[in-house]
């Protein structure tokens, strides 16, 4: 068929037009000719709609089972059901490459329909850099890693099959979104280097950048909690978070961009840390692309790494350098020359944010240190050796615990100065919140100085909530009128905000709370967890398209109820003959009764039964609920009208 | 001036942190990531009392370890990558090259179902830590790892991962034979140089 080179040659044509954007755009900003810059604009868009057919033409290439592209045939097989021959599309390096340049010109052609209120200078500065971007990617596409190359004249008869770890529903979503996250943080970028460009940061400027960092900021939230949710139920012993390089390569930018919002938000506000936020706009998006290299260089040992050659991480390290390099020469030269006249005290807004600031960008050094370290120990000859979780869970949870103490105080603090009388509110809120913290932790089969900080640390934050909503009504008419008039940035921070804490009591419950047993169960046999009883009831086989299965039927009783009958598989995958597991889980509010089916167990000939992992898992739906309320609260702020508005014509 | 100066320096910082960054990264492109210099490098494989794997109670020790070279894999269950690394430990065990398994932070119930179901390509009967006290011991980075034990118990190789078919034969081999070629009489320190070349 014909459309793989069609796809391919879309892919040069857009290079081509972007080639061309580069010199139009160029000139019309040198010159200051606005209709040379708006005819720039058209040519991003035909670029930006070249890379989509031309993605498209790859998922069908999948959906056809065309083996003679030999991308397909290492990522795909003819038994693979359709919906992950269309992830294995972007299940592979090249795949995801292009996948890359499509969201990035996604978000490209977002800003040209949806920024009709920004200066004609500073959109098309900043699509010029968005595009010098996509330039980059594309070349690299181009050279080292073509999706559409054939192998010919040998075609193979089948495919090797998507791995069969990848073969998960969350698996099909995680990296279009993580990568909507990832290629997003290039926005705020882009915004950034337009305003040293221009030399201007003002409340207008931070405005306009808001919706698309916060954007940017939602889809990485999904996009890890996406993840998290794949590690939970495929990789069969339940973890969720191993502090992997390539976890912790999409941390990173999304540490860096929570501080970004919360920096900008004061530069928008008050005019202050401008330098700041510029600086933490470039090293988003600096870390999504040291992501991107670590991850397929080969550099750092991981189990995600899946496409690795050092060849081809030469190429990103290039563009890296350039992109970073030359980010941070401008910052460099321009940054300085920012001016902030405001000053503020020592307890006001403005120092809370700096506070936060401060946090979260010592959490995001000490996981790039982690995750950096063994090629900073081969740099400096200290040995070669990779920081594992311990290092990681010993500095960054009580960072987040101290991120917390701040959290939701700083939105009730006056800018500039506090004024008020804070000794005696403060006092009470310390010790309503311990108190409350204690008798909850009471409520625990034992004490765990984790459990108690964690509660003491959210009713102080809940404390904290309901003065700041007591504030806000105070003088409104009515209760109800007073909610309906709060600024939808009320709402956005809050759900946020919530979310944080919702999330920090799942990560107690999950590490400190969890329950396992193993045993070894033949049909009719029982075992007791907690409150529950266990019963297999049978065990079948089944035969999907690609996979064969053992599945075990286990009954979960609770006081003698039945509540549920769960069913874990043993797969075996046809083509590549590897074996998973696939876990099935009892989910109530507070945990998730977890069973993997592991293996058959002898013992000197004879049958001891099927080996069975169960555990109770607490607090699991609180990460994912936590993470889905504060990647919502950020794309409830990013839907604030003001943010689409021209700015207001002040005499200056 | 001098504030002025210092200033200046504070503003060029981002950028030279980069620098250092970037250069460290380019340094490291295309190095061995795998095989990697043990914490243990030609020194005496750690002293150790495991249990056995299929006989609970029953303890093992150094002892018990084959005379000559080894390889000493450190696996479990629960690894997906170790069921990747597995069929070439079974080819290797059946060309008769020695494997000690030592199996880490497992159940040992499921350890011993995997070994039935799989294979089980160890020589010696398989070693338990499951605590793992004693893979801190080995400096262990994750799972799989495999060490090469000279015949005088001491770390030559340590590498992390899954081994392939490919570094079987272009770097562990060259080092286990170059080890079973009676190297051993050899003080350490004449032996280094060379050890250094073949087995790093």
């Amino acid at each position: 068929m014909v459309y793989a080179e069609l796809g391919h040659f879309l892919i040069v044509l857009a290079l081509s037009l972007c080639l061309g954007h580069l010199f139009l755009g160029s000139i019309g900003i040198a010159r200051d000719r606005a209709e040379l810059m708006r005819m720039s604009e058209r040519l991003s868009l035909a670029a930006a709609l070249a890379i989509l057919i031309s993605f498209f033409l790859l998922i069908a290439a999948f959906l056809h089972n065309d083996f003679s592209l030999s991308y397909v045939a290492a990522q795909s097989s003819s038994l693979t059901p359709w919906f992950y021959k269309v992830s294995a599309s972007w299940g592979g390096h090249a795949g995801s490459l292009l996948m890359w340049c499509a969201i990035l010109y996604g978000w490209i052609a977002a800003l040209i329909v949806w920024g009709g209120h920004l200066p004609q200078a500073l959109k098309s500065r900043i699509i010029w850099t968005l595009n010098v971007v996509a330039i980059m990617i594309l070349l690299l596409l181009i050279i080292t890693s073509n999706p559409f190359e054939r192998t010919l004249p040998l075609i193979p008869v089948d495919g090797r099959d998507l791995n069969p770890l990848l073969q998960d529903p969350g698996l099909i979503f995680h990296p279009p979104i993580l990568y909507m996250g990832y290629v997003g943080t290039s926005v705020p970028f882009a915004f950034a280097i337009a305003a040293l460009w221009l030399g201007r940061v003002d409340s207008a400027w931070a405005r306009w950048m808001r919706p698309w960092t916060l954007a940017a900021w939602s889809c990485l939230t999904f996009g890890i909690a996406l993840g998290a949710w794949w590690a939970y139920t495929e990789l069969g012993w339940g973890g969720w978070w191993f502090w992997d390089p390539v976890e912790n390569a999409s941390l990173m930018p999304w540490l860096a961009v929570t501080a970004l919002m919360h920096s900008l938000y004061a530069t928008e506000s008050r005019g202050v840390f401008k330098a700041w936020t510029l600086l933490l706009a470039i090293a988003a998006f600096s870390l999504s692309l040291l992501g991107t290299f670590l991850v397929r260089s080969g550099v750092l040992t991981s189990v995600h790494a899946f496409a690795s050659d050092p060849k081809l991480g030469f190429f990103i390290l290039v563009i890296l350098g350039l992109v970073v390099g030359c980010s941070l020469l401008l910052y460099t030269v321009r940054a300085p020359k920012l001016k902030t006249l405001t000053r503020f005290e020592l307890i006001s807004k403005e120092s809370m944010l700096a506070y936060n600031n401060l946090l979260i960008t010592g959490a995001l050094l000490v996981v790039l240190l982690g995750t950096l370290y063994p090629i900073i120990a081969d740099g400096f000859d200290l040995g070669v050796v990779s920081v594992g979780a311990p290092y990681f869970n010993a500095l960054f949870v009580p960072l987040s615990w101290l991120l917390i103490v701040g959290m939701t105080a700083a939105p009730v603090v006056r800018w500039k100065k506090e004024t008020r009388k804070i000794n005696k509110p403060l006092a009470a809120m310390i010790g309503i919140s311990v108190i409350l913290g204690v008798l909850t932790s009471l409520l625990y089969p034992e004490f765990n100085w984790h459990v108690l900080i964690t509660w003491v640390l959210v009713y102080w934050a809940l404390c904290f909530s309901v003065l700041d909503l007591y504030l806000r009504l105070r003088f409104a008419p009515s209760k109800l009128a007073g909610i309906r008039r709060l600024p939808i940035k009320f709402y956005s921070m809050s759900l946020g905000h919530l979310g944080v804490l919702v999330l920090a009591l799942g990560v107690m419950q999950a590490s400190q709370m969890s329950v396992d047993r193993d045993a070894a169960l033949r049909v009719g046999d029982t075992l007791e967890i907690g409150p529950y009883e266990l019963r297999m009831e049978k065990l079948g086989e089944r035969q999907a398209q690609n996979f064969d299965a053992y599945v075990a039927q286990i009954s979960v009783y609770k006081q003698g109820s039945l509540l549920a009958d769960l069913m874990p598989e043993k797969r075996r995958y046809v083509v590549d003959n590897q074996s998973m597991t696939e876990a099935a889980t009892y989910a109530t509010l507070g945990s998730d009764l977890y069973v993997s089916l592991g293996e058959p167990l002898t013992q000197d000939g004879e049958f001891l039964g099927w080996s069975v992992r169960v555990s109770i898992k607490s607090g699991v739906h609180w990460l994912w609920l936590g993470s889905l309320l504060m990647g919502f609260g950020g794309l409830l702020g990013a839907w604030d009208k003001r943010s689409f508005q021209k700015a207001k014509q002040v005499t200056p | 001036m001098k504030s002025d100066w210092l200033k200046k320096a504070l503003w060029l910082t981002p950028l030279l942190l980069f620098v250092v960054l970037g250069s460290l990264l380019y340094n490291r492109l295309g190095a061995e990531t795998q095989i990697i210099p043990s914490q243990l490098d030609r020194q005496l494989l750690p002293d150790f009392s495991l249990e056995n794997l299929n006989k609970p109670g029953e303890l093992l020790s150094a002892e018990d370890l084959p005379k000559g070279p080894f390889l000493l894999n450190v696996w479990a269950s629960w690894c997906p990558t170790c069921r990747i690394e597995h069929d070439l430990l079974m080819d290797l065990s059946a060309k008769g090259v020695p494997i000690v398994g030592v199996d880490f932070q497992d159940d040992a119930d499921t350890a011993r179902a995997y070994l039935s179901d799989a294979g089980d390509p160890y020589l010696s009967e398989p070693l338990s830590d499951p605590e793992g006290l004693y893979a801190v011991e080995l400096g262990l980075t994750g799972t799989p790892e495999t060490y090469v034990i000279g015949s005088d118990r001491r770390v030559y190789q340590h590498i992390v991962g899954a081994i392939d078919p490919i570094m079987w034969e272009q770097r562990i081999k060259p080092c286990m034979d170059w080890l079973g070629g009676g190297q051993s009489q050899q003080s350490i320190d004449e032996a280094a140089p060379k050890a250094q070349e073949i087995c790093s």
